[in-house]
Protein backbone atom coordinates (compact mmCIF):
# COMPACT_ATOMS: atom_id res chain seq x y z
CA UNK A 1 0.00 0.00 0.00
CA UNK A 2 3.45 2.32 0.49
CA UNK A 3 4.35 2.17 -3.19
CA UNK A 4 1.29 2.89 -4.42
CA UNK A 5 0.49 5.85 -1.63
CA UNK A 6 3.95 7.40 -2.32
CA UNK A 7 3.08 7.20 -5.92
CA UNK A 8 -0.47 8.98 -5.68
CA UNK A 9 0.77 11.66 -3.56
CA UNK A 10 4.14 11.89 -5.75
CA UNK A 11 1.73 12.09 -9.28
CA UNK A 12 -0.45 14.87 -7.78
CA UNK A 13 2.33 16.98 -6.66
CA UNK A 14 2.40 19.28 -9.65
CA UNK A 15 -1.37 19.83 -9.75
CA UNK A 16 -1.73 20.52 -6.22
CA UNK A 17 1.94 23.16 -6.48
CA UNK A 18 -0.51 24.54 -9.33
CA UNK A 19 -3.52 25.39 -7.62
CA UNK A 20 -1.53 26.98 -4.49
CA UNK A 21 0.56 29.13 -6.75
CA UNK A 22 -2.93 30.07 -9.00
CA UNK A 23 -4.39 30.70 -5.36
CA UNK A 24 -1.45 32.84 -4.21
CA UNK A 25 -1.40 34.38 -7.30
CA UNK A 26 -4.98 35.59 -6.67
CA UNK A 27 -4.81 36.94 -3.70
CA UNK A 28 -1.54 38.34 -4.47
CA UNK A 29 -3.02 40.85 -7.08
CA UNK A 30 -6.60 41.13 -5.34
CA UNK A 31 -4.29 43.02 -2.34
CA UNK A 32 -2.40 45.02 -4.79
CA UNK A 33 -5.05 45.74 -7.32
CA UNK A 34 -7.30 46.76 -3.62
CA UNK A 35 -3.77 49.20 -2.49
CA UNK A 36 -3.39 50.94 -5.36
CA UNK A 37 -7.34 51.44 -6.19
CA UNK A 38 -10.42 52.46 -4.58
CA UNK A 39 -12.88 50.23 -5.19
CA UNK A 40 -13.55 47.15 -3.19
CA UNK A 41 -12.07 43.67 -3.13
CA UNK A 42 -13.31 40.43 -1.80
CA UNK A 43 -11.92 37.19 -1.66
CA UNK A 44 -14.24 35.67 0.21
CA UNK A 45 -15.01 32.00 0.28
CA UNK A 46 -11.82 30.56 -1.78
CA UNK A 47 -11.88 27.42 0.43
CA UNK A 48 -15.25 26.47 -1.75
CA UNK A 49 -12.85 26.49 -5.09
CA UNK A 50 -10.51 24.35 -3.31
CA UNK A 51 -13.20 21.90 -2.55
CA UNK A 52 -13.71 21.61 -6.00
CA UNK A 53 -10.35 21.31 -7.02
CA UNK A 54 -10.12 18.37 -4.55
CA UNK A 55 -13.78 16.73 -6.04
CA UNK A 56 -11.91 17.22 -9.72
CA UNK A 57 -8.68 15.43 -8.94
CA UNK A 58 -10.57 12.52 -7.23
CA UNK A 59 -12.28 12.25 -10.86
CA UNK A 60 -8.73 12.76 -12.62
CA UNK A 61 -6.68 10.17 -10.77
CA UNK A 62 -8.61 7.39 -9.76
CA UNK A 63 -8.68 5.25 -13.32
CA UNK A 64 -4.96 6.55 -14.38
CA UNK A 65 -4.03 5.44 -10.82
CA UNK A 66 -5.42 2.51 -10.45
CA UNK A 67 -4.73 0.94 -14.13
CA UNK A 68 -0.77 1.80 -13.30
CA UNK A 69 -1.36 -0.11 -9.66
CA UNK A 70 -2.76 -2.78 -11.98
CA UNK A 71 0.35 -2.75 -14.14
CA UNK A 72 2.79 -2.84 -11.15
CA UNK A 73 0.84 -6.33 -9.01
CA UNK A 74 -1.16 -4.03 -6.83
CA UNK A 75 -4.59 -5.59 -5.40
CA UNK A 76 -8.14 -3.50 -5.98
CA UNK A 77 -7.97 -3.79 -1.77
CA UNK A 78 -4.25 -1.84 -1.22
CA UNK A 79 -5.38 0.77 -4.22
CA UNK A 80 -8.11 1.27 -2.03
CA UNK A 81 -6.58 1.99 1.53
CA UNK A 82 -3.99 4.10 -0.55
CA UNK A 83 -7.34 6.21 -2.10
CA UNK A 84 -8.18 6.54 1.33
CA UNK A 85 -5.04 7.58 2.78
CA UNK A 86 -4.38 9.98 -0.41
CA UNK A 87 -7.80 11.39 0.81
CA UNK A 88 -7.29 12.09 3.94
CA UNK A 89 -3.93 13.53 2.93
CA UNK A 90 -5.64 16.08 0.64
CA UNK A 91 -7.78 17.20 3.71
CA UNK A 92 -4.90 18.25 6.05
CA UNK A 93 -3.06 20.07 3.30
CA UNK A 94 -5.78 21.34 1.76
CA UNK A 95 -7.93 22.70 4.84
CA UNK A 96 -4.53 24.20 6.32
CA UNK A 97 -3.54 25.40 2.98
CA UNK A 98 -7.01 27.65 2.68
CA UNK A 99 -6.28 28.49 6.52
CA UNK A 100 -2.63 29.86 6.46
CA UNK A 101 -3.45 31.62 2.99
CA UNK A 102 -7.07 33.75 4.79
CA UNK A 103 -4.88 34.17 7.37
CA UNK A 104 -1.48 35.51 6.33
CA UNK A 105 -3.15 37.33 3.45
CA UNK A 106 -5.34 39.21 6.41
CA UNK A 107 -2.41 39.71 7.94
CA UNK A 108 -0.48 41.16 4.90
CA UNK A 109 -3.39 43.53 3.43
CA UNK A 110 -5.12 44.67 7.09
CA UNK A 111 -4.55 48.13 6.29
CA UNK A 112 -6.90 47.73 3.81
CA UNK A 113 -10.24 49.07 4.51
CA UNK A 114 -11.39 47.86 0.61
CA UNK A 115 -10.20 44.27 0.48
CA UNK A 116 -11.61 41.93 2.20
CA UNK A 117 -10.69 38.00 3.00
CA UNK A 118 -13.88 36.02 4.72
CA UNK A 119 -13.80 32.03 5.40
CA UNK A 120 -16.13 30.31 3.58
CA UNK A 121 -16.86 28.41 6.61
CA UNK A 122 -17.81 32.03 8.79
CA UNK A 123 -19.96 33.14 6.28
CA UNK A 124 -22.17 30.12 6.22
CA UNK A 125 -22.39 29.20 9.51
CA UNK A 126 -22.03 33.29 10.60
CA UNK A 127 -24.25 32.54 13.75
CA UNK A 128 -21.57 30.38 15.00
CA UNK A 129 -18.54 31.65 14.61
CA UNK A 130 -19.81 35.28 15.95
CA UNK A 131 -17.81 35.68 19.23
CA UNK A 132 -15.77 32.29 18.99
CA UNK A 133 -11.86 32.94 19.73
CA UNK A 134 -9.60 33.03 16.94
CA UNK A 135 -8.13 29.50 17.94
CA UNK A 136 -11.69 27.14 18.21
CA UNK A 137 -12.46 29.42 14.67
CA UNK A 138 -9.29 28.21 13.33
CA UNK A 139 -9.41 24.47 14.36
CA UNK A 140 -13.12 24.37 13.60
CA UNK A 141 -12.43 26.07 10.15
CA UNK A 142 -9.53 23.18 9.42
CA UNK A 143 -11.87 20.32 10.83
CA UNK A 144 -15.02 21.38 8.49
CA UNK A 145 -12.69 22.49 5.59
CA UNK A 146 -11.22 18.37 5.79
CA UNK A 147 -14.28 16.89 5.84
CA UNK A 148 -15.58 18.78 3.02
CA UNK A 149 -12.56 18.12 1.05
CA UNK A 150 -12.44 14.41 1.63
CA UNK A 151 -16.28 13.88 1.22
CA UNK A 152 -15.52 15.77 -2.31
CA UNK A 153 -12.47 13.74 -3.37
CA UNK A 154 -14.97 9.91 -2.44
CA UNK A 155 -17.74 11.65 -4.58
CA UNK A 156 -15.35 12.46 -7.12
CA UNK A 157 -13.62 8.95 -7.14
CA UNK A 158 -17.15 7.65 -7.05
CA UNK A 159 -18.04 9.15 -10.13
CA UNK A 160 -14.77 7.82 -11.74
CA UNK A 161 -15.51 4.45 -10.53
CA UNK A 162 -18.92 4.36 -11.47
CA UNK A 163 -17.41 5.89 -15.27
CA UNK A 164 -14.58 2.39 -15.05
CA UNK A 165 -17.45 -0.14 -14.14
CA UNK A 166 -20.18 0.80 -16.26
CA UNK A 167 -20.36 -1.24 -19.83
CA UNK A 168 -18.39 1.07 -22.85
CA UNK A 169 -21.40 1.79 -24.62
CA UNK A 170 -23.04 3.68 -21.92
CA UNK A 171 -20.13 5.86 -20.83
CA UNK A 172 -21.05 8.74 -23.06
CA UNK A 173 -24.62 8.44 -21.77
CA UNK A 174 -23.55 8.48 -18.00
CA UNK A 175 -20.87 11.49 -18.85
CA UNK A 176 -24.48 13.33 -20.17
CA UNK A 177 -26.89 12.64 -17.66
CA UNK A 178 -24.79 13.00 -15.09
CA UNK A 179 -24.62 17.04 -14.71
CA UNK A 180 -27.83 16.78 -16.65
CA UNK A 181 -29.76 14.88 -13.48
CA UNK A 182 -28.07 17.29 -10.80
CA UNK A 183 -28.24 20.91 -12.79
CA UNK A 184 -31.59 20.55 -14.89
CA UNK A 185 -33.68 17.40 -14.19
CA UNK A 186 -33.50 18.20 -10.27
CA UNK A 187 -34.24 21.81 -10.14
CA UNK A 188 -37.19 21.23 -12.63
CA UNK A 189 -38.54 18.21 -9.79
CA UNK A 190 -38.42 20.87 -7.63
CA UNK A 191 -40.79 23.29 -9.04
CA UNK A 192 -43.11 19.92 -9.94
CA UNK A 193 -43.04 19.14 -6.11
CA UNK A 194 -43.02 22.20 -4.04
CA UNK A 195 -43.71 20.82 -1.03
CA UNK A 196 -41.31 17.91 -0.89
CA UNK A 197 -38.52 19.69 -2.21
CA UNK A 198 -38.84 22.37 1.08
CA UNK A 199 -38.75 19.51 2.71
CA UNK A 200 -35.62 18.39 1.35
CA UNK A 201 -34.10 21.80 1.81
CA UNK A 202 -35.01 22.10 5.19
CA UNK A 203 -33.63 18.57 6.00
CA UNK A 204 -30.00 19.15 3.94
CA UNK A 205 -29.97 22.56 5.60
CA UNK A 206 -30.64 20.44 9.82
CA UNK A 207 -27.94 17.76 8.48
CA UNK A 208 -25.31 20.26 7.73
CA UNK A 209 -25.89 22.51 11.29
CA UNK A 210 -26.99 25.26 8.86
CA UNK A 211 -30.64 25.93 10.52
CA UNK A 212 -31.44 29.29 11.43
CA UNK A 213 -30.86 29.77 15.00
CA UNK A 214 -28.96 26.28 15.42
CA UNK A 215 -26.08 26.52 13.45
CA UNK A 216 -22.95 24.33 13.89
CA UNK A 217 -20.85 23.45 12.00
CA UNK A 218 -19.59 19.97 13.82
CA UNK A 219 -23.45 18.46 12.81
CA UNK A 220 -22.26 18.79 9.44
CA UNK A 221 -18.85 17.29 10.02
CA UNK A 222 -21.03 14.12 11.24
CA UNK A 223 -23.02 14.28 8.78
CA UNK A 224 -20.30 14.32 6.06
CA UNK A 225 -18.09 11.63 7.83
CA UNK A 226 -21.32 9.60 7.68
CA UNK A 227 -21.66 10.41 3.91
CA UNK A 228 -17.69 9.82 3.35
CA UNK A 229 -18.43 6.38 5.02
CA UNK A 230 -21.18 5.47 2.67
CA UNK A 231 -19.30 6.96 -0.16
CA UNK A 232 -16.37 5.38 0.42
CA UNK A 233 -18.05 1.62 1.08
CA UNK A 234 -20.34 2.26 -2.51
CA UNK A 235 -16.66 2.97 -4.19
CA UNK A 236 -15.18 -0.13 -3.11
CA UNK A 237 -18.02 -2.42 -3.62
CA UNK A 238 -17.27 -0.81 -7.16
CA UNK A 239 -13.88 -0.86 -7.27
CA UNK A 240 -13.69 -4.54 -5.95
CA UNK A 241 -15.47 -6.17 -8.93
CA UNK A 242 -13.56 -3.91 -11.29
CA UNK A 243 -11.91 -5.00 -14.63
CA UNK A 244 -9.34 -4.68 -17.08
CA UNK A 245 -11.32 -3.53 -20.14
CA UNK A 246 -9.63 -2.99 -23.53
CA UNK B 1 9.00 -26.42 -6.67
CA UNK B 2 6.59 -23.18 -6.97
CA UNK B 3 3.94 -22.89 -9.79
CA UNK B 4 0.97 -21.12 -10.56
CA UNK B 5 -1.87 -23.75 -10.79
CA UNK B 6 -5.13 -23.25 -13.25
CA UNK B 7 -7.90 -24.85 -12.41
CA UNK B 8 -10.99 -25.79 -14.35
CA UNK B 9 -11.10 -21.92 -15.15
CA UNK B 10 -14.24 -20.87 -17.14
CA UNK B 11 -14.28 -17.20 -18.40
CA UNK B 12 -17.24 -15.74 -20.52
CA UNK B 13 -18.20 -12.32 -21.60
CA UNK B 14 -21.97 -12.04 -21.95
CA UNK B 15 -22.87 -14.80 -24.16
CA UNK B 16 -18.97 -15.59 -25.51
CA UNK B 17 -17.53 -18.23 -23.59
CA UNK B 18 -13.84 -16.51 -23.73
CA UNK B 19 -12.01 -19.80 -21.88
CA UNK B 20 -13.73 -23.02 -20.81
CA UNK B 21 -12.63 -24.96 -18.25
CA UNK B 22 -9.41 -24.68 -18.59
CA UNK B 23 -6.60 -26.67 -16.18
CA UNK B 24 -3.24 -25.98 -16.57
CA UNK B 25 0.15 -25.59 -14.33
CA UNK B 26 3.37 -22.71 -15.35
CA UNK B 27 6.34 -24.05 -13.78
CA UNK B 28 9.23 -22.28 -12.37
CA UNK B 29 12.23 -21.63 -14.88
CA UNK B 30 10.64 -22.43 -17.99
CA UNK B 31 9.39 -20.61 -21.14
CA UNK B 32 6.37 -21.56 -22.60
CA UNK B 33 4.72 -20.56 -25.96
CA UNK B 34 0.82 -19.55 -25.11
CA UNK B 35 -0.16 -19.91 -28.96
CA UNK B 36 -3.12 -19.89 -30.50
CA UNK B 37 -5.08 -17.52 -33.48
CA UNK B 38 -6.74 -14.32 -32.78
CA UNK B 39 -9.79 -14.22 -30.19
CA UNK B 40 -8.77 -18.03 -28.90
CA UNK B 41 -8.47 -16.58 -25.38
CA UNK B 42 -4.85 -15.96 -24.74
CA UNK B 43 -4.90 -12.58 -23.34
CA UNK B 44 -7.86 -13.58 -21.24
CA UNK B 45 -5.76 -16.29 -19.42
CA UNK B 46 -3.26 -14.09 -18.85
CA UNK B 47 -5.15 -11.27 -17.42
CA UNK B 48 -6.93 -13.68 -15.28
CA UNK B 49 -3.43 -14.39 -13.70
CA UNK B 50 -2.65 -11.15 -13.04
CA UNK B 51 -5.69 -10.34 -11.75
CA UNK B 52 -6.68 -8.28 -13.89
CA UNK B 53 -9.73 -9.96 -14.96
CA UNK B 54 -11.86 -11.75 -12.99
CA UNK B 55 -13.08 -15.96 -13.80
CA UNK B 56 -16.50 -17.13 -14.00
CA UNK B 57 -15.58 -19.82 -12.67
CA UNK B 58 -12.57 -21.96 -11.58
CA UNK B 59 -9.31 -20.42 -9.63
CA UNK B 60 -5.64 -19.67 -10.51
CA UNK B 61 -3.37 -20.98 -7.38
CA UNK B 62 0.41 -20.15 -6.66
CA UNK B 63 2.40 -21.64 -4.01
CA UNK B 64 -0.49 -22.73 -3.18
CA UNK B 65 -2.46 -19.65 -2.56
CA UNK B 66 -5.44 -17.98 -5.10
CA UNK B 67 -3.68 -15.58 -6.60
CA UNK B 68 -6.79 -13.54 -6.96
CA UNK B 69 -6.30 -10.24 -4.66
CA UNK B 70 -2.89 -11.55 -3.08
CA UNK B 71 -0.18 -8.83 -2.96
CA UNK B 72 2.25 -11.42 -2.18
CA UNK B 73 1.49 -13.75 -5.65
CA UNK B 74 1.07 -10.77 -7.48
CA UNK B 75 4.55 -9.23 -6.63
CA UNK B 76 5.82 -12.49 -8.36
CA UNK B 77 4.57 -11.67 -11.58
CA UNK B 78 4.32 -9.71 -14.12
CA UNK B 79 2.32 -8.84 -17.42
CA UNK B 80 3.78 -6.93 -20.36
CA UNK B 81 0.59 -6.92 -22.58
CA UNK B 82 -0.65 -4.29 -25.29
CA UNK B 83 -2.64 -2.75 -23.21
CA UNK B 84 -0.65 0.34 -22.12
CA UNK B 85 -1.62 0.92 -18.85
CA UNK B 86 1.19 3.24 -17.53
CA UNK B 87 -0.34 7.18 -17.70
CA UNK B 88 0.42 8.26 -20.70
CA UNK B 89 1.77 11.31 -20.06
CA UNK B 90 4.76 9.17 -18.12
CA UNK B 91 8.29 9.00 -19.36
CA UNK B 92 10.24 5.96 -20.09
CA UNK B 93 12.68 7.25 -17.78
CA UNK B 94 9.68 7.45 -15.20
CA UNK B 95 8.08 4.31 -15.79
CA UNK B 96 11.65 3.04 -14.60
CA UNK B 97 11.60 4.79 -12.19
CA UNK B 98 8.43 3.54 -10.59
CA UNK B 99 9.24 0.10 -11.76
CA UNK B 100 11.56 0.23 -9.25
CA UNK B 101 9.63 1.09 -5.98
CA UNK B 102 6.96 -1.40 -7.34
CA UNK B 103 9.14 -4.14 -8.11
CA UNK B 104 12.44 -3.71 -5.92
CA UNK B 105 14.42 -6.48 -7.75
CA UNK B 106 14.00 -3.95 -11.03
CA UNK B 107 17.75 -3.87 -12.42
CA UNK B 108 17.59 0.01 -13.71
CA UNK B 109 21.26 0.00 -15.56
CA UNK B 110 20.02 -3.22 -17.12
CA UNK B 111 16.67 -1.26 -18.26
CA UNK B 112 18.90 1.56 -19.70
CA UNK B 113 21.53 -1.11 -21.36
CA UNK B 114 18.58 -2.69 -23.40
CA UNK B 115 16.88 1.52 -24.00
CA UNK B 116 20.66 1.87 -25.78
CA UNK B 117 20.68 -1.68 -27.74
CA UNK B 118 17.10 -0.95 -28.47
CA UNK B 119 18.12 2.41 -29.65
CA UNK B 120 14.85 3.92 -27.41
CA UNK B 121 15.47 7.33 -25.58
CA UNK B 122 14.46 7.03 -22.14
CA UNK B 123 13.17 10.77 -22.16
CA UNK B 124 10.24 9.82 -24.56
CA UNK B 125 6.69 10.09 -23.16
CA UNK B 126 5.26 6.83 -23.47
CA UNK B 127 2.15 8.21 -25.74
CA UNK B 128 4.85 9.31 -28.13
CA UNK B 129 5.90 6.12 -28.85
CA UNK B 130 5.42 4.13 -32.43
CA UNK B 131 3.70 0.52 -31.88
CA UNK B 132 6.85 -1.11 -32.09
CA UNK B 133 8.35 0.90 -29.54
CA UNK B 134 5.82 0.71 -27.21
CA UNK B 135 6.55 -3.08 -27.35
CA UNK B 136 10.04 -2.60 -27.17
CA UNK B 137 9.26 -0.32 -23.78
CA UNK B 138 7.12 -3.40 -22.53
CA UNK B 139 9.91 -5.90 -23.24
CA UNK B 140 12.76 -3.62 -21.78
CA UNK B 141 10.26 -3.18 -18.32
CA UNK B 142 9.38 -7.09 -18.51
CA UNK B 143 13.06 -8.10 -19.23
CA UNK B 144 14.10 -5.60 -15.90
CA UNK B 145 11.73 -6.59 -13.22
CA UNK B 146 13.59 -10.24 -12.22
CA UNK B 147 10.11 -11.62 -11.36
CA UNK B 148 9.78 -15.42 -11.15
CA UNK B 149 7.16 -15.22 -13.22
CA UNK B 150 6.95 -12.89 -16.62
CA UNK B 151 4.19 -12.89 -18.53
CA UNK B 152 4.92 -11.22 -22.47
CA UNK B 153 1.62 -10.98 -24.67
CA UNK B 154 2.25 -10.46 -28.23
CA UNK B 155 6.06 -9.00 -27.40
CA UNK B 156 7.19 -8.80 -30.56
CA UNK B 157 4.16 -6.82 -31.91
CA UNK B 158 4.67 -4.42 -34.27
CA UNK B 159 8.67 -4.79 -34.34
CA UNK B 160 10.76 -5.45 -36.95
CA UNK B 161 12.67 -7.89 -38.08
CA UNK B 162 15.80 -6.98 -36.53
CA UNK B 163 14.28 -5.56 -33.00
CA UNK B 164 12.40 -9.34 -33.14
CA UNK B 165 16.02 -11.00 -33.47
CA UNK B 166 17.32 -9.16 -30.91
CA UNK B 167 14.53 -9.03 -28.32
CA UNK B 168 14.79 -12.97 -28.55
CA UNK B 169 18.51 -13.19 -28.34
CA UNK B 170 18.41 -10.76 -25.26
CA UNK B 171 15.57 -13.16 -23.65
CA UNK B 172 17.85 -16.43 -24.00
CA UNK B 173 20.66 -14.52 -22.71
CA UNK B 174 18.51 -13.38 -19.65
CA UNK B 175 17.25 -16.52 -19.30
CA UNK B 176 20.74 -18.14 -19.04
CA UNK B 177 22.09 -15.57 -16.83
CA UNK B 178 19.24 -15.61 -14.28
CA UNK B 179 16.36 -18.24 -15.16
CA UNK B 180 12.55 -17.41 -14.63
CA UNK B 181 9.31 -18.63 -16.01
CA UNK B 182 8.66 -16.41 -19.35
CA UNK B 183 4.84 -17.07 -20.71
CA UNK B 184 5.07 -15.71 -24.22
CA UNK B 185 1.66 -15.50 -25.95
CA UNK B 186 1.73 -15.07 -29.89
CA UNK B 187 0.28 -16.23 -33.24
CA UNK B 188 3.67 -15.30 -34.66
CA UNK B 189 5.08 -18.83 -34.21
CA UNK B 190 8.08 -19.33 -36.79
CA UNK B 191 10.25 -17.38 -35.05
CA UNK B 192 9.59 -17.82 -31.05
CA UNK B 193 9.99 -21.62 -32.08
CA UNK B 194 12.96 -22.08 -31.18
CA UNK B 195 13.04 -20.30 -27.93
CA UNK B 196 9.96 -21.81 -26.37
CA UNK B 197 10.40 -25.25 -24.26
CA UNK B 198 6.71 -26.01 -23.63
CA UNK B 199 4.04 -25.32 -25.89
CA UNK B 200 0.42 -24.78 -25.23
CA UNK B 201 -1.99 -24.57 -27.95
CA UNK B 202 -5.56 -22.70 -27.42
CA UNK B 203 -7.98 -22.91 -29.55
CA UNK B 204 -11.46 -21.49 -29.12
CA UNK B 205 -11.06 -21.05 -25.27
CA UNK B 206 -9.65 -24.72 -24.87
CA UNK B 207 -6.21 -26.23 -24.39
CA UNK B 208 -5.84 -28.54 -27.03
CA UNK B 209 -2.02 -29.14 -26.59
CA UNK B 210 0.04 -28.70 -23.64
CA UNK B 211 3.69 -30.45 -24.40
CA UNK B 212 6.97 -29.77 -24.45
CA UNK B 213 8.18 -28.34 -28.11
CA UNK B 214 10.49 -31.54 -28.19
CA UNK B 215 7.30 -33.66 -28.19
CA UNK B 216 4.97 -31.87 -30.02
CA UNK B 217 7.40 -31.79 -32.79
CA UNK B 218 8.13 -35.18 -32.91
CA UNK B 219 5.05 -36.18 -32.97
CA UNK B 220 5.04 -35.56 -36.53
CA UNK B 221 7.54 -35.12 -40.00
CA UNK B 222 7.57 -33.89 -42.90
CA UNK B 223 8.12 -35.53 -46.34
CA UNK B 224 8.83 -33.89 -49.73
CA UNK B 225 9.22 -35.15 -53.38
CA UNK B 226 7.77 -34.99 -56.21
CA UNK B 227 3.67 -34.77 -56.17
CA UNK B 228 2.86 -38.06 -56.98
CA UNK B 229 5.95 -40.06 -54.86
CA UNK B 230 4.55 -37.58 -51.80
CA UNK B 231 0.92 -38.78 -52.43
CA UNK B 232 2.26 -42.31 -52.69
CA UNK B 233 4.06 -42.67 -49.37
CA UNK B 234 0.89 -40.14 -47.51
CA UNK B 235 -1.91 -43.00 -48.79
CA UNK B 236 -3.12 -44.21 -45.70
CA UNK B 237 -1.52 -41.90 -43.12
CA UNK B 238 -2.41 -39.02 -41.22
CA UNK B 239 -1.86 -35.94 -43.13
CA UNK B 240 -2.12 -32.73 -41.63
CA UNK B 241 -1.45 -30.30 -44.43
CA UNK B 242 0.12 -30.34 -47.85
CA UNK B 243 2.51 -27.39 -49.65
CA UNK B 244 2.81 -27.91 -53.78
CA UNK B 245 5.23 -25.96 -55.89
CA UNK B 246 5.42 -26.60 -59.37
CA UNK B 247 5.76 -30.49 -59.15
CA UNK B 248 7.13 -30.54 -55.84
CA UNK B 249 5.10 -31.42 -52.98
CA UNK B 250 5.59 -30.97 -49.53
CA UNK B 251 3.41 -33.23 -47.07
CA UNK B 252 3.13 -32.93 -42.57
CA UNK B 253 2.17 -36.18 -41.52
CA UNK B 254 1.37 -37.37 -37.95
CA UNK B 255 3.08 -40.10 -36.53
CA UNK B 256 6.78 -41.40 -36.84
CA UNK B 257 8.18 -42.41 -40.12
CA UNK B 258 7.48 -45.95 -40.47
CA UNK B 259 9.52 -48.58 -42.85
CA UNK B 260 12.26 -47.63 -45.96
CA UNK B 261 11.55 -44.30 -47.40
CA UNK B 262 11.33 -44.62 -50.85
CA UNK B 263 14.18 -43.41 -53.46
CA UNK B 264 13.09 -39.58 -54.34
CA UNK B 265 11.61 -38.81 -50.83
CA UNK B 266 13.10 -36.82 -48.57
CA UNK B 267 12.28 -36.47 -44.78
CA UNK B 268 12.03 -33.37 -42.08
CA UNK B 269 11.48 -32.29 -39.06
CA UNK B 270 7.27 -30.93 -38.36
CA UNK B 271 7.25 -27.47 -38.77
CA UNK B 272 5.63 -26.10 -35.34
CA UNK B 273 3.94 -23.21 -37.72
CA UNK B 274 2.35 -26.15 -40.10
CA UNK B 275 1.44 -28.09 -37.25
CA UNK B 276 -0.65 -25.28 -35.55
CA UNK B 277 -2.23 -23.96 -38.24
CA UNK B 278 -3.71 -27.64 -38.90
CA UNK B 279 -4.49 -28.00 -35.02
CA UNK B 280 -6.08 -24.79 -35.05
CA UNK B 281 -8.17 -24.36 -38.26
CA UNK B 282 -11.69 -24.71 -37.97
Amino acid sequence: MKKMLKYQIYDSRKSLLIYAFVMIVLFTVSGILAASDADYFAMSGTELSTFIFFFVVGICIYKEHWLMGMQNGIPRAQFFKSCLSVGIFFGIIGSLFDLLLTKIFKGIFSGLSNFDIESFIEMLYYEYFDGLSSFSSAAVNIIFSFMSIVTLFLMGMLIAAIYCRIPKKIKTAFAIALPISIFVVLPILATFFPGLSTKAIITFLRIMGLAEGAQNPLTGCVTMAILCIILALGCYGLLRKTEVQN
Amino acid sequence: MKMIEVKDLSKDFGDVQALSHVNLNFEENTIYGLLGRNGAGKSTLLNIINNRLFPSSGSVEFDGAAVTENPKSLSQFYLANEDNLYPEGMTVKNAFKWSKEFYPGFDTNYAYKLCGLFELSPKKKIKKLSTGYRSIFRNIVALSVNVPFVFLDEPVLGLDAYHRELFYKILIEKYAERPFTAVISTHLIEEVAGVLERIIIIKDGNIIRNTSAEELLQAGYCISGSAALVDDYTKGRALIGCDTLGGLKTAYVIGKPDGAIPDGLEVGNMDLQKLFIQLTSA
